[in-house]
């Protein structure tokens, strides 16, 4: 898995070029992601791209959220298409981490 | 309109893609008035978390064994089953999910519950399992 990035003042905007997150490649995202996870305390995950995603894929977001919430950094996310947003909300996830719709909205949230 | 169609897969994550595509296709050929696009994707994940849950845990991860899922069109409602050959599923050993962030797993079966109708699980006494996703159908004749 690859992923674009962008900075912005602080801000580390990551966007995962895939548009799959599932139980096959959310391990794969997890250890991929985790450079800029240490790199940066405030990141932004571009999930414009991405149009399915399951349990293991909120599991592995969740997991770099609590990464970096332990080291006072934050993340934050936008671009849901509907089916993503909808299983943020089934199981809450929209609770614990800010969802944006834009990166501008995002970016100026911090 | 397809009323019936199966596919075996092996107990292999790589072969998740492969699931959701079938039972996207499957459910594409049920008439709009019927099943909507939203109702789909929740079909299409509800299916996704069963395999993973069955390759997880059902086989522990073991590759190579057998997957068999199929989807069928009856009155008034779709019926998939999804069989394997692993460890039973024990429903009374899940433990509820928790929405405080504070764990990465443990949504599936929460999720599957609530994206169809009825959930039924159930094994025979050659120690096949059997998954079975009811969703009814809203609208139409």
């Amino acid at each position: 898995m690859e992923f674009s990035t962008e900075t912005i003042k602080d801000i580390t905007v990551v966007k995962p070029l895939t548009d799959v997150l599932d139980a096959n490649n959310a391990k794969d995202f997890r250890t991929l992601i985790s450079p800029f996870l240490e790199s940066s305390a405030k990141i932004v995950f571009d999930m414009s791209g991405i149009s399915f995603l399951d349990s293991s894929g909120c599991g592995t977001i969740l997991s770099c959220l609590r990464h970096l919430n332990s080291s006072g950094g934050d993340l934050k996310i936008f671009g849901l298409q509907k089916p993503v947003r909808t299983l943020f909300e089934l199981i809450r996830m929209h609770r614990i981490i800010e969802i944006f719709n834009t990166k501008e909205e995002t970016i100026a949230s911090f | 309109m397809t009323e019936f169609n199966k596919i075996i897969v092996e107990s292999d994550l790589n072969e998740l893609a492969r699931v959701r595509a079938f039972i996207l296709e499957f459910c594409r050929g049920i008439p709009d008035s019927l099943l909507d696009y939203d109702r789909i994707d929740n079909i299409v994940l509800a299916v996704d978390e069963t395999v993973a849950n069955i390759i997880k845990h059902a086989y522990q991860g073991r590759k190579s064994q057998q997957i068999q899922i199929t989807a069928e069109v009856s009155a008034g409602h779709m019926v998939i089953r999804l069989y394997d050959r692993g460890k039973e599923f024990d429903l009374e050993s899940v433990q509820a999910p928790k929405f405080d962030g504070s764990k990465d797993s443990g949504f599936g079966i929460y999720i599957i519950s609530r994206l169809v109708d009825e959930v039924m699980y159930s094994r025979d006494k050659n120690g096949k399992n059997c998954a079975e996703l009811i969703v009814k159908f809203t609208g139409g004749d």
